[in-house]
């Protein structure tokens, strides 16, 4: 059992959370976005092997915020509330 | 030295004190260079290293391993073999798996134990059994053999689940595909292993990809723990870390690393003849032929790397086996652990060329790569034989992410991964 | 082997409580503080069970979850297959089985496996069995397969318990180390708890002779025990911690013997101290596996705690100094001892009364049921009714290793030790290496040191001290006869030297291929050998080879535990309608859809629901249904940025929707799919509600969310889901008008007052309704929202009012069936 800190609410077992996908996903804006830009948006991932940047969600409060974490050793770096992660 | 495996030379063997079998693969030094390299010696790279020799005549190649071969999902699952989809192209790749698997020790010469038991997915409403009727249907007309089970069917196969009116979930039929069963999961590694090796394949294990040789735009080679390898073509197999091997390629791919975690109660005399899976208790169970109740759930829930345990999901699904089988509360739980998986958002995989050219992919297989190894294998093989896809591998390419034709099985079939 | 109990000592029991159980049909006679095991041997039962593959007879081997041999399968309502009898308590009246055996251990029917065992070596069945085809064979070699029986009439006792905890430190092993840490940290003013798999406190010290603090091991471990108690902290004997998971969460069963289930506890320390101790390893000769060679130091546990002699003519062979202490014991209680040390210097003085023998090791047993004799390597006979074997000690790092501590060899002590340390977790006593009780403390105090100063003084050993002096003894290859090393799998040397011929030398293949160490002991006593057999075989050194990955659990533990209170419907709650209630008095059959319980029909049984069915949806087409649709998600949306967050959401524009109104629209999901579909109300201009699918109520409001906060921010948008705060109620049908106007809803239903697509607000019994006026069945309906709990008296007012109407009340069957004539399958919509 993971022990995440919610930004607003403190360490809490991981299965209070969501995990919410990359963070920095920048979503793109406008009609004339190449499909190969919507695809990289919608589908691939850095998918680290290490230090990763998430978004999650504590499900409890509602909050989503920012995670940094290891996904090898699940040692949790840092985590941030959530703002402008999708936008450029 | 005894080659060929079968009971007349286990009894030889036996009078010689089984002293005068070969080694099953050879383990040689790397060479240089190949006409094809496989990276990753599990079930797919083994498979397609077989292939490749068998059906392309091509046996210059290496199958490169980072640990030691089948130590990863091959080895890790819960050896589950089936092919009851709902897309006619994920029954034309799981149909074509399905097949060589019931070819498979005889044409391996090496017992791989496919037991067809048959495989229940249950119904628990009458809305599920109308979807359930929807893929039988599917799969009836895709060639596939499945049936419509009644609940009395159900008991028929499974007489100890839990049909009990105050059951969390009830039942009410279910999806039955008798072909379906198990088969064990590191003889299927170690039958490739060795068919591959007597046709010249070389096997290298404790051999490290730690980075692309990219001349020209284009894929020449490996860098390796023991050295460059260089080849035409290269085919990389290495579900769970796909994603760390695209790193070092270039590109990026629609792939997350998840947990997927499996355990086993101690052995005990048989009691369970068949695969019962219920959607509502999110978990399947069968009984090994060593007596063990093999039990599989759910994804974890947080992207990871780390091939551990842990309890949060190992809780809910041995909640969901007790609810299933009441009488499985007399057994102990003699061992847990987890692979790592590629989850890709449309839960099929992914087979064809990469962004980068000459290197090939075999990769996204979720949680249900086991059971697809003949066909990743031979359909890996002939992209790197050919450098061309066919029919089968063709819906698979990671274009469809970018047109949209995305072949949704989670939704499709309403079977997990 | 002729054991039997002598007529004094043994600190366990209780001689004034007889007690009296049945094995394998014969009766038993033991007392209170034996276990199945230490009572078998008392009534000198040799054969206790048949190993998995050659059904072998095979004996007691240990005393403690070591053991591979002796499992039996408890019967009752508290049945449990493949039962450890050294660690299960024998009580009054309990029926034990042994497992693998038919009809029972002594005469085992498929004993005459062992005599092809030549042709049935490790992982035989990959090389046979393909013609004509597997399927032919398996269903025999399937019914071999397992161990102990599965009660098919067993009914569950009731449920684990399941409990959460928090202490400063987890000190698992109550032995010498674990109770010398777990003062000094209580003197550090920490919270503690100790636990351990035994009954009784004290491990090592139960049984071996030492002296702490110029008292008896068993006053020290009295005092220690009890300033812990009076001191608050947690002491949990039975308790076994099987498994340390992320974060350090470290998982305990604990066992009762009241009829309890077993509990698990997840412990959340911020300190863990490891003192597991240590296990006693085979020696490598032939037929090694014989009922009658046990474990040295389980032959004295036996003699000091239960009074039990397991021999008369005793041979202890040993490479190290631990069995001499054994020696002295047996010969001192009456035993004729012969000491087989494989050393020729170095040792410690050979008790009074054993007779040694040096610079000697064990080549073969001799017997067939149970052990006759010994040859040594000199070819020199020994009569033996009893064989008593130490080949050295390996550190249970179990727990160390599951946290992904890595391992670091010891050449001295021939064993693995903890290597480089893990965050939140020391190692202390003889799972660090420690054999000495001086070196057990300071590695005790070391272990706690960096948890603040301590007012407690640590342990002396004032007594004569335990030596390690070893040499290690380990399986070779080439060696003659069939030389066990995993006793409950039947892995012999040759099976290993078959694998490393065969090119399975990584420790994992190994594993895999011979099923070495896959038992139910995990291969507590046999890994180690096999991966050093294995070094020495393909010319490696035991670290170049390495080990397993250690998984969880340590020893077995109950399914049970795991699950909990999470059976029934607590595994996966359904969400019920305020009104389930007056739905069940009013005939509803239930089912669930989309996680919620709600009508399917009202009347009739399952056989005729077709029928109740049909006659509901004619009623509604005919003249007037009434349906519960509080299931429909009500997701409110307010603030300055409401109506640009709408146009975000939704395909549709929905900015331009006037106040009072709704309007019909669906969301995309990010890839293009359609993610839901509704109607969205405007209440006013800052304030919206969207009414999505009931299966879709969390990943909708989840959706808002992560827009709100991350695009239009906290303060613009305010989001809040009010679906379970109303219950809505569906009028439809061409009388629909007609019922609510007898209903008088206090507001007008008129077509220019209350037009399609329009809401409008009137009241029930001085609560607030909400009038929506849409349909999904081409029918004129009206949607009445009301507050939950006000919803019932509206009903029933509905229901009275709906009588000279020919209303029916209808289930979610009936509104799929609409679907069925024409409308697209949508029933989340409902």
């Amino acid at each position: 059992m993971q022990l995440f800190p919610c930004p607003f609410c403190g360490p809490r077992d991981e299965t209070e959370f969501h995990y919410g996908g990359d963070a920095g996903n920048v979503r793109p804006d406008g009609a004339d976005v190449p499909i190969d830009r919507w695809a990289g948006y919608l589908y691939l991932r850095g998918n680290p092997k290490g230090t990763a940047r998430e978004i999650w969600v504590h499900m409890n409060c509602g909050e989503f915020f920012v995670m940094e974490r290891d996904t090898v050793t699940h040692k949790v770096l840092s985590s941030t509330a959530l703002g402008g992660e999708h936008a450029a | 030295m005894t080659r060929r495996y079968s009971a007349l030379s286990l009894f030889k063997e036996g009078l010689a004190g089984q002293t005068g079998w070969k080694q099953a693969w050879r383990s040689p030094e790397p060479k240089p260079s190949y006409d094809a390299i496989v990276i990753g010696g599990g079930g797919h790279g083994l498979a397609t290293a077989y292939y490749l020799a068998k059906n392309h005549n091509i046996s210059r190649v290496a199958v490169l391993e980072k640990g030691w071969i089948g130590g990863g999902n091959t080895g890790r699952n819960t050896t589950v073999v089936r092919s009851n989809y709902y897309y006619p192209e994920s029954v034309e790749l799981y149909g074509l798996a399905h097949r060589l698997y019931e070819g498979l020790s005889k044409d391996l010469n090496y017992n791989v134990m496919l037991s067809q038991r048959g495989m229940i997915n249950l119904c628990h409403s009458t809305a599920e059994m109308e979807i359930g009727a929807r893929t039988v249907n599917a799969m009836q007309i895709n060639c596939i053999d499945a049936e419509l089970f009644s609940p009395e069917d159900v008991r028929r196969v499974a007489p100890i689940y839990n049909f009990s009116p105050d059951a969390r979930f009830p039942v009410f039929g279910g999806i039955w595909q008798g072909r379906a069963g198990t088969a064990r999961h590191d003889a299927v590694a170690w039958g490739y292993a060795r068919a591959a090796s007597r046709l010249g394949v070389d096997i290298i294990q404790n051999c490290e990809i730690t980075d692309f040789i990219i001349e020209g735009g284009r894929c020449r080679g490996v860098q390796t723990t023991r050295g460059p390898i260089r080849a035409e073509r290269v085919g990389m197999a290495v579900a769970g870390h796909s994603s760390v091997l695209a790193a070092k390629a270039g590109f990026r791919l629609p792939i997350n690393s998840y947990a997927l975690q499996a355990c086993v109660s101690e052995p005990v005399k048989p009691i369970l003849d068949t695969v019962v899976l219920s959607p509502g208790c999110g978990v399947y169970v069968s009984q090994s032929d060593k007596g063990e109740i093999v039990i599989g759930g759910g994804l974890d829930r947080i992207p990871s790397y780390a091939q551990r345990g842990n309890l949060p999901t190992l809780e809910a699904v041995i909640a969901g086996v007790l609810e299933m089988f009441p009488i499985f509360g007399q057994l102990k739980l003699m061992r847990q652990w987890a692979g790592i998986v590629d989850v890709v958002p449309d839960s099929s995989p992914i087979i064809g060329p990469s962004p980068l050219p000459n290197l090939f992919l075999n990769c996204g297989w979720g949680t249900g790569g086991f059971k697809a190894i003949p066909a990743g294998g031979t359909l890996l093989a002939n992209l790197l034989a050919t450098g061309k896809h066919n029919d089968v591998s063709r819906p698979f390419d990671l274009d469809r992410f970018a047109s949209g034709r995305l072949i949704d099985e989670a939704a499709g079939s309403g079977i997990a991964h | 082997m002729t054991a039997s109990r002598l007529a004094t000592g043994g600190s366990a029991i209780d001689r004034s409580l007889a007690i009296r159980f049945s094995f394998d049909g014969r009766t038993v006679n033991g007392f209170v503080g034996d276990t199945i095991a230490s009572a078998l041997l008392a009534n000198d039962v040799a054969i206790v069970g048949r190993s998995f593959k050659y059904h072998r007879p095979r004996g007691i081997w240990g005393a403690g979850v070591e053991e591979p041999n002796a499992l039996v399968d408890v019967g009752g309502p508290q049945s449990t297959p493949n039962t450890r009898a050294t660690t299960e308590p024998a009580r009054d009246g309990l029926v034990a089985k042994s497992v693998n055996a038919t009809p029972n251990a002594l005469a085992d029917r498929n004993a005459f496996l062992d005599r092809f065992s030549r042709f049935i070596p490790a992982a035989f069945y990959y090389k046979t069995f393909m013609w004509p085809d597997w399927h032919m064979f398996e269903p025999r070699i399937r019914a071999m397969a397992g161990l102990g029986k599965v009660d098919t009439d067993w009914t569950s006792p009731g449920i684990a318990d399941q409990i959460n905890h928090h202490c400063d430190v987890l000190v698992v092993g109550a032995g010498p180390a674990g109770l010398a840490a777990a003062r000094l940290a209580a003197g550090a003013g920490l919270a503690v708890t100790l636990v351990d798999e035994q009954q009784r406190l004290g491990g090592s010290l139960g049984h071996r002779a030492c002296e702490i603090d110029d008292k008896p091991a068993a006053t020290w471990i009295e005092e220690t025990v009890a300033e812990l108690a009076s001191g608050g902290h947690l002491i949990l004997p039975s308790t076994t911690a099987f498994g340390i998971y992320d974060h350090n969460l470290v998982g305990l069963n604990q066992r009762h013997f009241d009829g309890r289930r077993d509990t698990l506890w997840r412990v959340r320390p911020r300190q863990i101290v490891l003192a597991t101790g240590a296990i006693e390893r085979p020696l490598p000769f032939a037929n090694n596996d014989l009922p009658g060679i046990l474990s040295a130091d389980a032959a004295l546990a036996y003699l000091r705690r239960h009074a039990v002699l397991v021999g008369r003519r005793v041979v202890v062979a040993t490479n190290n100094d631990s069995a001499y202490e054994v020696a002295g014991a047996l010969a001192e209680a009456g035993a004729e001892v012969t000491l087989v040390d494989i050393r020729r210097d170095g040792m410690p003085a050979t008790p009074a009364k054993a007779r040694p023998i040096t610079g000697r090791a064990l080549a073969a047993a001799k017997g067939s049921l149970r052990v006759e004799g010994v040859t040594l390597d000199d070819g020199t006979r020994l009569d033996a009714d009893c064989v008593l074997v130490s080949g050295g000690w390996t550190p249970t790092i179990h727990l160390f290793g599951q946290a992904k501590g890595k391992l670091a060899w010891s050449e001295a002590r021939a064993a693995f030790l903890p290597g480089d340390p893990v965050d939140g977790i020391s190692v202390a006593g003889a799972a660090a290496g420690a054999v000495s009780l001086s070196e057990v403390f300071e590695g005790a105090q070391k272990a706690v040191a960096s948890l603040g100063n301590t007012k407690a003084a640590v342990p002396r050993s004032t007594g004569s001290d335990a030596t390690a002096g070893l040499t290690a003894a380990w399986p070779t290859p080439g060696s003659k006869g069939r030389i066990w090393i995993d006793y409950q799998n039947d892995v012999t040397v040759k099976d290993v030297e078959l694998a490393a011929r065969e090119n399975f030398v990584s420790v994992e293949h190994l594993k895999r291929y011979t099923t070495l160490g896959m038992a139910t002991d995990q291969g507590k006593t046999s890994n180690l050998p096999g991966l050093a057999l294995m070094a020495g075989i393909t010319g490696r050194t035991v670290p170049e080879v390495g080990t397993t990955t250690y998984r969880p659990p340590f020893t077995p533990v109950p399914l049970a535990s795991f699950a909990g209170a999470r059976l029934g419907e607590l595994m996966a709650p359904v969400r019920r309608l305020p009104l389930e209630n007056v739905h069940r008095a009013g005939g509803a059959v239930f089912q669930e859809y989309g996680g919620w319980l709600r009508p399917a029909h009202y009347g009739g049984r399952a056989a005729d629901a077709d029928r109740a069915v049909q006659d509901e949806a004619r009623g509604a087409r005919q003249s007037v249904a009434l349906f519960d649709g509080s299931t429909l998600g009500k997701i409110e949306v307010i603030g300055p940025k409401a109506a640009e967050f709408v146009d975000f959401l939704y395909y549709n524009t929905m900015s331009t929707l006037k106040p009072g109104r709704c309007r019909y629209g669906f969301m995309l999901s990010e890839n293009g799919v359609v993610f839901d579909d509704g109607v969205l109300v405007r209440l006013d201009e800052h304030r919206f509600v969207v009414s999505c699918s009931s299966s879709h109520v969390a990943s909708v409001h989840a959706r808002l969310e992560e827009w709100r906060q991350d695009r239009f921010g906290r303060d613009a948008v305010y989001i809040h889901n009010a679906t379970s705060d109303m219950a809505t109620l569906t009028v439809s049908g061409p009388n629909a008008r007609k019922l609510l106007e007898a209903v008088n809803l206090g507001l007008s239903l008129d077509e220019a007052a209350l037009p399609h697509m329009a809401i409008g607000n009137g009241t029930y019994g001085g609560d607030e309704v909400r009038i929506t006026r849409v349909s999904f069945t081409g029918d004129r309906s009206y949607e009445v929202s009301i507050r939950a709990d006000r919803a019932e008296p509206l009903w029933a007012r509905l229901r009275e009012a709906g009588q000279s109407l020919d209303a029916v009340i209808i289930g979610l069957e009936a509104l799929l069936h609409r679907h069925r004539q024409g409308h697209g399958r949508h029933h989340a919509a409902a």
